[in-house]
């Protein structure tokens, strides 16, 4: 039975992922990648890593994929429309995929994995939390400074972009605002 | 676990017929009369000109960035807050440690005004 | 399994495959819960709308059925007969599935809330985090239904509403990790057990009796937890005076806009839904679930099944009263401005939110650790556990009122130089 959802699983990622990939507009693509995330999540509950499957989730499906449609909406492509470009003969990129799937293969199969039905040392919330205190310390708080440097960056970054935009009458009406908002506060 | 999450497959296959039984329903019972101009976009009573090319703020992007980042801050919280009974001050101190150099990113949002609807 | 036993002999499938007989129970009970959230929807409607009119002194529906009760099946029929409208310019297909999109999560929101004593459809060691995971793919449903209608305004309002969503959604788990510390745990079964005793000291005094009432409400952390989390269960259910996303005046409907007949009808489920589910969840993080008085004293005299009842009448009193507080409140309170809404969740609540987990992890160490835990720094090991939760009440209440305050001071404008407002 486990095998028959694995498979049901699996083959949703894959078909997913193709679509992703043949999708013509962009925001049906990041879609499909959405549901491409969903199903990474049952798999790994199926894996019985509970608390992974739901933080995929919550993270991935509910989080990076706003992220992207965000930016998505950001761009004016947003509406239907073909490529402007096409990417060369199609046999290059078949190429490209054949040689890219004999490498995967042959090094997937080169792995000696170890097969155990036991359950695994550190799987469940509470062990994951005490292994992020003792033995993965160093790397947790490495994680709150890449978070750091991902926030600082994106700030950089977009209010650069904000200082170039052309004011709008929304912007003048808004600094108005500001200006008799602060009026008011300020008087005794 | 697995039983529980059997549970979950469950009512997630019955959560999606659930939407799909009066759609179904109403897509056999209901009169289909359209006409061109019902399938107009709606737009006030007016004609609709242009697209839906509307260029968003960057401002809903940066929302977007620092929730993505609050929450794998929070991926992270839980369990060591389940675990946190048992570990002692040390983890209190570590704690506040991840949560210090996330709470600086904030400030450093709020007082550059990213956090300003604008 | 007992219940898989009992069902397999109602349908005389013995024969049966073990994982047929077990599917079949699942969506039995998945049935029951749909079913029930179907029927409180609509009773929701009724007493959103009864509610309101007595508060703008009008009736409200009263024709249909005593009282008019029977209105919401009025609806729901008249709902069937109407014509689906898709625009010409829209994406045929995510505008079908993003009403589905939208409400099967939140319906998967049903299945591992407790119920009552003993009525736990599902109990998930990951509970608290599955609940906010679920709750997060709607927002997919609401952009696909956003873009795919291809209508600027259904654009704008699916931004908005997510924009709105995700902004509350950060305080708002924050907001649960606090009480997560305090039960040291995040399954949702265990959370109402933990809420047994006498307001604020909980099991904690030898001898004194199961009210039922302790409720992390009555904790410091477990009042502003609480507060952070109503407030924001608002946001994430559209309700006034966060309903922006839907502003009528302003951006027609919304993101359903170009929606008509049962696929509006599907999205107004879901709000409702959600609405619900997040006042049941309200109901079991904070106020002690189906606990209440006499549910222990029914279970200590041998009565399990009245014990059960009573629990779940309680818990479902609270939830209506939680709904019915968010009704009142959205004849109360107008709308707030876009900046309002977005500075209020980022420079207020979380904040907040961050220093009630301070609280909690303070309260959990006040109240739990020995000696030893606390690196032989504080001697805590000869006071009684209802001394230590004083204490631990006293600090963290002293850091709540003080975080409240200073999140106030902090976020009152500056006085500037008086600016003369042209007249």
């Amino acid at each position: 039975m486990v095998t028959v959802i694995f498979i049901a699983i699996a083959s949703l990622i894959i078909a997913s992922a193709v679509l992703v990939v043949i999708s013509r507009e962009i925001v049906r693509a990041a879609l499909w990648l959405i549901a491409t995330f969903f199903a990474v999540g049952a798999l790994y509950l199926l894996l019985e890593a509970e608390f992974i499957g739901v933080a995929q989730v919550l993270v991935y499906v509910g989080a990076v994929s706003i992220l992207i449609l965000f930016a998505i909406m950001l761009t004016r492509q947003h509406e239907r429309h073909e490529p402007a470009w096409r990417a060369g003969p199609w046999w290059i990129a078949l190429a490209g995929v054949i040689g890219l799937a004999a490498v995967l293969i042959t090094t997937i199969g080169a792995v000696p994995w170890r097969l155990t039905d036991d359950d695994l040392p550190v799987s469940r919330a509470p062990q994951l939390g005490t292994a992020l205190m003792r033995e993965y310390l160093l790397p947790f708080q490495l994680a709150a400074i890449v978070l750091l440097v991902a926030l600082i960056g994106a700030v950089v970054i977009a209010m650069e972009e904000r200082r170039r935009r052309t004011p709008t009458l929304a912007d003048d009406i808004a600094a108005q605002r500001g200006a008799a908002d602060r009026a008011e506060d300020g008087t005794p | 676990m697995l039983d529980a999450y059997a549970f979950i497959g469950v009512f997630f296959i019955a959560a999606l017929v659930f939407p799909l039984v009066p759609l179904i329903a109403a897509w056999r019972l209901r009169p289909q009369r359209s006409t061109p101009i019902k399938r107009d976009t709606y737009e006030c009573g007016l004609e609709v000109t242009g697209g839906t090319r509307v260029q968003f703020k960057v401002q809903y992007y940066m929302y977007a960035l620092a929730f993505v980042i609050f929450d794998v801050e929070v991926v992270f919280l839980y369990p060591w807050a389940v675990a946190y009974g048992q570990l002692g001050l040390f983890a209190l101190v570590a704690m506040s440690v991840f949560i210090i150099i996330l709470v600086f990113g904030l400030v450093y949002e709020w007082k550059k005004g990213a956090l300003e609807w604008a | 399994m007992n219940r898989t036993i009992v069902i397999s002999q109602i349908l005389v499938i013995e024969q049966a495959p073990g994982w047929l007989v077990a599917a079949l129970n699942h969506a039995i009970i998945a049935g029951v819960l749909l079913i029930g959230g179907a029927i409180t929807m609509m009773l929701q409607v009724w007493v959103e709308r009864r509610l309101i009119a007595r508060m703008q002194d009008r009736l409200g529906p009263n024709r249909v059925g005593p009282e008019g009760i029977l209105q919401s099946i009025a609806d729901g029929i008249k709902m069937f007969t109407k014509e689906d409208i898709i625009p010409r310019a829209a994406d045929r297909w995510v505008h079908l599935l993003a009403p589905i999109v939208a409400l099967a999560p939140i319906a998967m929101m049903l299945a591992v809330l407790p119920w009552g004593r003993g009525l736990v459809a599902v109990d998930l060691e990951v509970g608290v985090l599955y609940i906010a995971a679920v709750s997060s793919i709607s927002g997919v449903g609401l952009m696909m239904a956003g873009w795919g209608s291809r209508n600027t305004f259904a654009l704008l309002g699916a931004m908005r509403s997510i924009a709105q969503l995700i902004a509350y959604e950060i305080p708002l788990i924050i907001a649960l990790l606090g009480i997560v510390l305090l039960t040291g745990g995040m399954s949702l079964a265990r959370m109402p057990e933990l809420q047994a005793g006498i307001p604020l000291f909980g099991s904690s005094i030898p001898g004194a009796p199961d009210l039922g009432l302790g409720w992390f409400i009555f904790t410091p952390v477990g009042l502003l937890g609480g507060i952070i989390f109503f407030i924001c269960a608002l946001a994430e259910g559209e309700r006034t005076p966060f309903d922006i996303p839907e502003a009528d005046s302003e951006i027609v409907a919304g993101y359903m806009t170009e929606y008509s007949g049962m696929k509006f009808a599907v999205f107004y489920i879901a709000q409702y839904l959600l609405n619900f589910a997040l006042a049941v969840l309200s109901a079991v993080v904070f106020l002690g679930g189906w606990q209440g008085p006499g549910v222990a004293w029914l279970a200590d005299a041998g009565l399990g099944a009245a014990a059960s009842l009573l629990s779940l009448l309680w818990l479902l009193l609270k939830a209506w009263g939680l709904f019915m507080l968010m009704v009142v409140i959205r004849a109360a309170v107008p709308r707030l401005r876009v900046d309002q809404l977005m500075s209020f969740a980022w420079k207020y609540l979380l904040p907040l939110a961050l220093v009630n987990v301070a609280s909690a992890a303070l309260w959990v160490g006040l109240t739990e650790w020995s000696s030893i835990e606390w690196g032989n720094l504080l001697p805590v090991d000869g006071l009684a556990p209802w001394q230590r939760i004083g204490v631990a009440a006293l600090v963290t209440a002293v850091i709540n009122l003080g975080a409240t305050r200073w999140v106030l001071r902090i976020n009152r404008a500056p006085a500037a130089a008086p600016v003369v407002v042209p007249a």
